[in-house]
């Protein structure tokens, strides 16, 4: 009886292990996402620890006047970054996303940030802008979001900068 | 010693907040992040975004991206975990719940939930909703209802894809092809007037098969002018071009359908219909009376047909050797199967001919999709744990650095500088203020006056002037005492003023070095903290890449399966079609061989 016990769980675990190989997929999937979360975490710990971290977020709010082609970003007059967008990346932004557009770090203190952008304007125009901020860096993580709008009455676009809490 | 007093004051310059910049709240925009990076298609990053947050917009977002990454079952958990605490879930997100309720074989959750979407949405997740209904229907043959639902959709690509779905499933069911030509026209309408560059695959598609079901019906004509449309470098142009030819082969036009099978005939064999053409050219030479150049067809056809075989022969070989994914995906240039849907793919090359055929199928596609994702995991794993090496060399170098006994020196050298400018601070502070009490002037004079009465003072100590000399420098001393007297009240203020400032400096270093000693103090422990993690990290990553390796191989097996099977099937293919062009070829030598028999007994009774 016992052995009849003991094959029939082992059939039931046999049929439990063999699940459907799409089932393993996902669930592999799932831990590697969760590593992929802790790797970024780690990652970010390690280069960019809190006290010098400093992060640059860019968010659109031009949408029916300016299509956005490239945004270039210094730091204290060094390049920082530079980025082209693609079809795809200006719909994210036209739909409510903030690109995270530079992470890095800086010592405690005033520094400037210049940021460039290129683009073409409803009227036609190509418009390359500059716009420049001076942003001091305390001891937590200093994050600032750069927001490209157009505002009534020329609709020109332009650029002005937030700080996240 | 220098870098190190720069680095306290550099972190003594820490003002209270940023000049020019207004405040957000970070958690709010931190969702619009995991939004935009979800958007652009790094669904991973999203959900790295919002990990910890608990809000039900995070929820939907999480639920979102586990959607997008084939994660079914946490997608659905999520998604209704969002629903059970009370919140309504966005268009976006209660697709994504439909779609892993569809996955996961719940059906009539995921009925009920398109339906609430196709009521409430008239943008592309209504759209996509209706057409998952209507495709539903059309499974359970309930062809009326799918009818109905894609009736009440607005135009746009999921509707038209909706009614080619309907018109083929009437196609299999009715042997008139009415009902299935109207829904092809409807499909066609509801792509709208720039169709040709929005969709030119499914404009092609629903042409194509216009064209044929119009041909079945016997109407040339008809079919004419649905496949005169079809443009000439697509996936579905060879058949059409076939489709084309059969079409004016019926209204006896063999000339012109010949001219559409030979440009049929420079397409790859792989392609649906390109075969066919090749069989048709015998046919159109031998039906317009060519009948040594329907020979020489045909023999072209057998030559073209062995050599495909002998082409299908090497791809099965290196399916076998190299597997399904390497030997068809990668070496046709791809990783991944996005392409597909591209219009500027090349249509030159065999192998591509037979992949894209191959991966008409849904099945296909996701294998093949299962193993391009897997791949571009372990690949990104693989970086990850070159990564993780690097991390840790650097953590323990840096835990080597400031475990070393010097900075202690170092940093305990710059507590004694921070102390004797201290201690100078206060001897001038006792200075100013005895020189305010005892009103000494010259001791307060600033700028020139100051310098003056300093080289008063060295004049006079040289101890060799004249009485005269003497008369004069005190004199001299006299006016700058009486100037100095005039500014003495603001020469106090101000030296009181910078000594205000160098103690304001002074403070600031004191604070500072003492966060950055305890700093230090932490580091070693924070740099241990770190390489434990970096450590457990990564024997993660390695248990995760074998995992992902054992995986590859199952479904590489499963693909190169599918692939042999199919490479098989058009292997029989081509061989039926090599068998009937050498039937042809026999019957035309036949057909010859009677005729120049018959000739010559006719000239031999004359």
């Amino acid at each position: 009886m016992r052995l009849i016990l003991l094959i029939t769980g082992l059939l039931v675990t046999g049929a439990l292990a063999a699940e459907p190989l799409s089932d393993d997929i996902a669930s592999l999937k799932a831990d590697v996402a969760a590593l992929n979360h802790t790797l970024f975490q780690l990652e970010e710990d390690i280069l960019n620890p809190a006290n010098t971290q400093v992060a640059v977020y860019l968010s659109f709010n031009a949408r029916d006047y300016f299509v956005l082609d490239s945004v270039e970003l210094a730091l204290d007059g060094h390049p920082a970054v530079s980025h082209l967008y693609s079809e795809r990346e200006r719909k994210a932004l036209e739909q409510g996303g903030v690109q995270r557009l530079y992470l890095g770090n800086l010592a405690a203190g005033e520094h400037e940030l210049s940021a460039v952008f290129n683009g073409q304007g409803a009227n036609d125009h190509y418009y390359r802008k500059d716009a420049s901020f001076t942003i001091r860096k305390a001891t937590g993580k200093a994050q600032y979001e750069l927001v490209i709008d157009a505002r009534a009455p020329a609709f020109e676009p332009a650029m002005r900068i937030k700080q996240w809490d | 010693m220098r870098a190190v007093l720069s680095l306290v004051f550099a972190a003594t310059m820490l003002p209270t907040g940023p000049a020019r910049a207004d405040a957000v709240n970070r958690s709010d925009r931190i969702r619009d992040v995991a939004r935009y990076e979800l958007l652009v298609g790094h669904a991973d990053r999203a959900l790295h975004e919002i990990w910890n947050d608990t809000s039900p917009q995070s929820g939907m977002l999480r639920g979102e991206a586990y959607a997008r990454m084939g994660i079914a079952a946490k997608a659905r958990d999520a998604l209704l975990a969002v629903r059970s605490d009370g919140q309504a879930l966005s268009d976006p997100a209660l697709l994504a719940l439909a779609r892993s309720q569809l996955q996961l074989g719940d059906n009539q959750a995921a009925y009920d939930a398109l339906t609430v979407l196709v009521r409430r949405s008239r943008q592309a997740e209504g759209l996509e909703a209706a057409y998952l209904l209507a495709e539903a229907a059309i499974e359970s043959e309930a062809y009326d209802r799918a009818g109905q639902i894609l009736g009440k959709s607005p135009d746009g690509y999921w509707t038209a894809m909706g009614y080619l779905n309907l018109a083929t499933a009437y196609a299999r069911q009715d042997s008139d092809t009415a009902r299935s030509l109207i829904a092809l026209r409807v499909a066609r309408a509801m792509l709208g007037d720039e169709a040709a560059t929005d969709y030119p695959e499914l404009l092609q598609r629903i042409q194509v098969t216009a064209g044929y079901l119009a041909l079945r019906s016997d109407d040339p004509d008809k079919a004419l002018s649905f496949l005169n449309k079809v443009t000439l470098n697509g996936y579905y142009t060879p058949q059409a071009l076939y489709l084309h030819g059969l079409a004016l082969a019926r209204k006896d036009n063999y000339r012109s359908a010949m001219q559409s099978w030979h440009r049929a005939r420079k397409f790859p064999l792989g392609f649906p219909g390109a075969a066919d053409a090749w069989l048709g050219m015998g046919r159109g030479y031998d039906e317009s009376g060519y009948l040594g150049q329907a020979g020489e067809a045909y023999l072209a056809a057998i030559s073209a047909f062995e050599g495909e075989l002998v082409t299908l022969r090497t791809l099965r070989g290196q399916v076998r050797e190299q597997g399904g994914y390497e030997a068809m995906v990668r070496s046709a240039g791809r990783d991944d199967v996005e392409w597909f849907l591209v219009d500027s793919k090349t249509l030159t090359q065999p192998r591509l001919a037979y992949l894209i055929h191959f991966m008409e199928h849904p099945d296909a596609q996701q294998a093949v999709r299962d193993v391009a994702g897997l791949t571009r995991m372990e690949r990104q794993l693989q970086r990850r744990l070159s990564d993780l090496d690097v991390f840790e060399g650097m953590l323990k170098g840096r835990l080597k650095q400031v475990s070393h006994q010097g900075n202690s020196a170092r940093i305990a050298r710059v507590g004694e500088g921070i102390e004797r400018l201290s201690q100078r601070l206060q001897t001038l502070q006792a200075r100013l203020d005895d020189a305010g009490e005892q009103g000494q002037v010259a001791d307060l004079a600033t700028g020139e006056t100051a310098d003056k009465l300093a080289r008063i003072r060295r004049i006079r100590s040289q101890k060799n002037l004249t009485p005269e000399e003497q008369a004069r420098l005190d004199r001299l001393e006299g006016v700058l005492t009486w100037k100095a007297q005039e500014g003495f009240d603001r020469a106090r203020r101000e030296h009181a003023s910078h000594l205000a400032s160098i103690s304001g400096s002074l403070d600031a270093a004191k604070t500072a070095y003492k966060r950055f000693d305890s700093e230090l103090n932490r580091t070693p422990e924070r740099f241990r903290e770190l390489l434990s993690r970096v450590k457990a990290a990564r024997s993660q990553t390695q248990s995760l890449i074998m995992r992902v390796e054992s995986m590859r191989e199952q479904v590489g097996d499963q693909l190169d399966q599918r692939l042999m099977a199919f490479l098989d099937d058009q292997a029989s293919q081509m061989n039926a079609h090599l068998d009937r062009s050498e039937q042809q070829l026999a019957h035309l030598y036949e057909h010859l061989a009677l005729n120049n028999a018959a000739s010559g007994r006719t000239g031999g009774d004359q």
